[in-house]
Parts: structure tokens; sequence; C-alpha cells
């Protein structure tokens, strides 16, 4: 978090300066490359905002600037009530300099604010449908008896409204995903760890509730497919999946997409094999083409390239959507973060590293920012957030009673979790 | 996101912070934190050429970690894998259940799929042995019993990924063909500068 702020702080007033003056070598542990700051070393980079004779800027406002970047940014840092101290005195501080400036101040503070307390209502919200969720009706430990459970086609069997609502929750949930946790999620080794502890502690919850929320869709699809009694109809849920899965695609919304294509390619669903030989799977193989792991994703790479184009050129705020395969965004940020040095060899801080982690956490945020022109239904948000569904082992069972088990393994499998799911 | 052409398909499977970057980046880049960062975009998904007496073959390496909170997508990745390394770390207990788990998903599902099991941070057990959660014959009978090779490795000395490697290529890569052929270390890579002068020699004979 640390290098995130420093990185807001200095991407501004850095460039700021670039701009107006030309930087000569007085600043020999600043390097440049073609007017971009490429490594430096800290004690540098805090010389550079010190005012010099021939830069004396007024403080206030540029302070003022610096510190909305910050808040508007990363506002998450400003949970902890040190930081909000700090904050307040600053305005204090500032607030003697000038009116406009301390305005500036309080209108900041008051948009931190909103946002935190939004952040906490959501937070109340997703631990809510949790539980909604974790509360297991006895009806769905067998599959015999689970009949009476709505299934997904009884809710919704519109794929495109179906698709739709899929990409409400996905907005939803990417929209209070904190910049700082993409790297939070990883930084435990981070050299230039503040030693007051202000950033230690790991907060990426919002960016937890999303990865949970992908899980969540896969093991419903496999739990949508696999609970059916009868073959027709397990295998009219995949076809209905396929085309949700389409409408997606087509929306821009690829992390649905792949969770749907993740739940079907599960092994309890994959070896239906009987139900699969009655679905018409050419539209499935085209997906699953787009979101083939090859050539490191090359196909999804893509796809994605189109659609920010789209989104950069849109028309309508359908058009802008994108919401990324999120699990591949956060392991190119992993390998970004891993496989770079924060520092040089000569203890430079290393900016093209920081840009790089910069521009793929800034594109995210311009998607992040979309608004879902959707209809929302909540009836069908319901279901999809809080109906319960198999773990892994009863996904299993319950596709060995739709398709008994073919060889010893599995035969071992189904007798030892027959036995485990029945006794308490 | 090069557009290189994959020989074999191969894929690292563990629990989160087993240590599976490590192994890669020891046997592929002989480096870590090191580098331009354009190459390490994506290097999620690593091609690495290998030369076999005079054939160049690629091995497509897949490594899941930073995301293995997705858990239900592992088998996207495993499909079609030649071989998978399934990780565990030797001093979490834990992780060599999910290493279970994964062995048993991939014999369900890839019958074709040559397993390796390695054990990882072996350098943590020669500092401390109180440290060591997995014993080792407990793990060799569960390799043996699903037919696995078994190795204890350490990214950060180096020891036995040289071996797993050169198994590796043996036993997956050369599965098809009879051959007789050494590797050199230094072109195959699977050198991590203790023996800069040493050959492998092997032979196979299958079929």
């Amino acid at each position: 978090a640390i290098f995130s702020c420093l990185k807001g702080a200095f991407g501004s007033s850095a460039k700021a300066r670039l701009c107006g003056h030309s930087i000569t070598a007085s600043y020999g542990e600043m390097c440049y490359h073609d007017n971009s700051l490429v490594s430096a070393s800290l004690e540098a980079l805090i010389q550079h905002l010190v005012p010099t004779v021939d830069y004396y800027p007024d403080v206030a406002p540029k302070l003022v600037q610096l510190l909305t970047e910050w808040t508007e940014t990363f506002p998450y840092d400003f949970r902890d009530e040190r930081m909000m101290r700090c904050l307040k005195d600053m305005t204090l501080q500032v607030a003697r300099g000038d009116e406009y400036s301390w305005r500036a101040m309080q209108q900041m503070t008051q948009r931190l604010i909103k946002r935190l307390s939004a952040l906490g209502q959501y937070e109340e919200a997703v631990a809510a449908l949790n539980a909604v969720a974790q509360e297991r009706p006895a009806s769905l430990k067998s599959k015999q008896t689970s009949a009476q459970r709505s299934d997904i086609l009884s809710v919704c069997d519109d794929p495109f409204i179906l698709a739709q609502q899929l990409t409400h929750i996905e907005l939803d949930r990417l929209s209070f995903i904190g910049p700082e946790e993409f790297i939070q999620s990883f930084a435990m080794k981070d050299p230039l760890e503040n030693h007051k502890g202000f950033f230690r502690k790991r907060k990426t919850s919002n960016l937890e509730a999303y990865v949970n929320w992908f899980n969540r869709l896969s093991f419903l699809v496999a739990t949508e497919i696999c609970m059916p009694v009868k073959k027709k109809h397990r295998a009219r849920i995949i076809e209905f999946f396929i085309d949700v899965a389409q409408e997606c695609f087509n929306i821009g919304n690829f992390n649905s997409l792949m969770a749907i294509i993740t739940g079907m390619n599960m092994s309890p669903v994959a070896r239906l094999k009987k139900t699969w030989n009655k679905v018409n799977t050419d539209k499935f193989e085209i997906l699953e083409h787009q979101m083939d792991p090859s050539s490191n994703f090359s196909n999804y790479r893509t796809a994605l390239r189109g659609a920010t184009q789209r989104s950069e050129t849109a028309h309508s705020s359908q058009e802008k959507i994108v919401i990324p395969f999120f699990s591949l965004l956060i392991k190119d940020i992993y390998f970004l973060n891993e496989g770079c040095a924060n520092r040089l060899p000569n203890g430079h801080i290393n900016f093209e590293k920081l840009w790089e982690l910069a521009k793929q956490v800034s594109e995210f945020l311009v998607w992040r920012q979309v608004i879902c022109p959707f209809d929302r239904d909540r009836r069908i948000l319901q279901y999809l957030v809080t109906t319960p569904v198999f773990t892994e082992d009863e996904l299993h069972l319950a596709s060995y009673e739709s398709e008994g088990p073919e060889n010893n393994m599995e035969k071992d499998r189904t007798s030892l979790l027959t036995r485990y799911i029945w006794t308490p | 996101m090069s557009a290189m052409r994959v020989d074999a398909k191969v894929v690292m499977l563990g629990k989160e912070s087993v240590g599976k970057t490590s192994l890669v980046e020891r046997y592929v880049h002989h480096r870590f934190l090191v580098g331009p960062y354009q190459n390490t975009i994506g290097a999620a998904f690593v091609a690495k050429p290998i030369q076999v007496a005079e054939k160049v073959i690629t091995l497509g390496i897949w490594d899941t970690a930073g995301s293995e909170r997705y858990e239900a997508m592992s088998r996207i990745y495993y499909r079609g894998a030649r071989a998978a390394i399934v990780c565990y770390d030797l001093t979490d207990s834990s992780s060599f259940q999910r290493a279970k788990f994964w062995v048993n998903e991939l014999q369900n599902c890839e019958e074709h799929c040559k397993i390796y099991l390695c054990g990882t941070k072996n350098d943590l057990i020669e500092a401390d042995r109180s440290l060591r959660q997995i014993d080792y014959h407990d793990a060799q009978d569960f390799a043996e019993e699903i037919g696995a090779q078994h190795f204890e490795t350490s990214s950060k000395t180096g020891r036995n990924v040289a071996t797993l490697i050169t198994f590796f290529l043996l036993f997956s890569i050369l599965k098809t063909r009879d051959c007789f052929f050494f590797v050199s270390s230094e072109e195959a890579g699977v050198d991590l500068g203790q023996k800069k002068d040493s050959f492998f020699y092997s032979c196979c004979h299958n079929n």
C-alpha cells in the first residue's frame, strides 16, 4: 500500500513538475527515460518534493491535490483511525492557509466518509447473504428429497435475462474492490513495508468476496446440473447454461462466462457422459475455445482487447461493459509483483515495474466504474446469491446417483461418500 | 503470450505458497526477482524449449500460483496435461491433504497424466528437523500406491530440482519413443549452479 501511495504521490506531482521545468542532472539519484521516471532512490524522491530556490510552489493546493488523489484512489487506507486522525490534523493545518483549501478539504472528507460508509453497508450485506447461503436445508442433503428445491429454470428461463443479472452481481462486487487489495493480497515480504504497521494487516476482504462469488457460481452451475433426477432435464439445464454463457460473452462479462465453463468442467459434471450425449455442444466448444488456457489464454486476451476497444468507443452503457476473467488478472499481477524487484540492485525504487503495475490496476479501475444498464430482477438476484449449493463431496454423490459409478475407483468413492455424508 | 508450439503440457498443482513458482523459476529462468518486466507479464504460462539430442521439445508449464482460491478451476488447467507436478510443503500437513485431493482428481479425469509428487522447502527441514510434518516414508508409500514419482526438493538450494526434471524428461516427454539420449545440463536448464560440469546421461527404452 505504501508503494501505491508513493506511486500516487509521485505520479501526479513528479509529472506535473516535469512538464513545467526541464529536469537536470541535479537529482543524480533519479533516472529518466523519454521523460518518464525509470528508477530513483527514496531519498531523491523525497528531495524532489522539497521546494527549492527555483521551485517554490504554494504548498496548500498541492497538498489538497495529493490528498484528494489519495482519498479517491485508495479510500480504504483511511479505514484506519490513525489515518483519519492524520487527515484531520492536515485539514486543520491547511485551513490556516486559505478559505479555498479549507473548503476543498471539507468536501474531500465528506466524499471519503460517504465511500467508507457505503463500503461498510456492502460488507454487512455480503455477510448477511453468505449466512443465508450457508443455511443448508436438509432437503439438499439427498437428491431424492431435493425435488422441493426450486431450480434455476423455474426462477428464470431466459438466458439473456440471467446473463444480465449475473452482470449486475459482477459489477456490484467489482466496484468495491480497492486497487490496493491486488498488491496486499500477495505482499507479504515487501521490503519497503512500513515498519509502523499502518498497512501491515492484509485487508483484502472485497477481493476475496469477489473470488468467492466466482466459486459460488461454478458450484451453483454444477449443482443445478447434477441435481435433476431425469437425464433429459439435466441436459436441458446444461443447454440453458451454455446459452447463458454465450450471452455473458456477448455482454463482455468474461468472469461469469468462465465461472460457468468451470462449473461444467468440474469432474462431477464432466463425467455425466450419457447426459452430455444428449446435449448439442457446438456452441459450448466455441466458448471453451475462447477461454482455452493454451498459449496463456491468447484467445481470451484477444477477445478482451476487442471488448476493451468496444468499451472505449462505446455509444451506450451496455457497450461499455468489460468484466475481465478475474483469476487471470490477479495472476498476471501476482507474477508482475513476484517476478520483478521493487528495488533495483543499486537500491533505487524500480519505477518501471510500478508504472506497469499501475497500468494494469488502472485499466481495472476504469472497468470497475461502469454503471450496469440492465433492469434488476430481485427474485433472480436473490436466488443466485443465496440458494444453497452442493459441496464438492455432495456434488460427486449426486453425480454418481445420476449416472452410476463406472469403475472400481468410482465405486469405492461412492460408498465412502455415502457413509461420510449420511453420518453426521 | 507467445504463440510457441507446445509439445507437452505440464501443470503445477499445490496449495497456496507451497513454492510452485519458485520451482518453475528455478528450473526455467535460473532467476528470481530480476529481469525486465515484459517477460514476466503473464508468466503464469511458461514455454520452455529443451534440446534433447537433435530435437527441440517445448514444455508448456502451467503455474496456478496466485489463483489457488479458484478451487474449482483446476480441471480447466490440467485437462490434457501430460504431466502434473503436485507440490506439497514438507512443513505443512494440510498441503499434503490438498495434494491427495489433486492426485485423486487427476486419476479420475486424466488417466494419461504422469504424476510427480513433490515435497518442497527441504532446506527448512535440513535447518530444523522438528519442522517436518510429512514423513518421507508416508509420502513415498502414497506415491508408490498411486504410481507416482516422489521427490523432496528445495528451490532455494536446488536440491533434487534437476533430478525431478530429468525424470520428467525420461518418463513423460519421451514416453512414446525408443530413445537413447543425453541432455546437457546447461542446455536443458536443469543445472542450478551447483554442478556446472555435470552431464545427465540417461537412456530410456520404452515400448
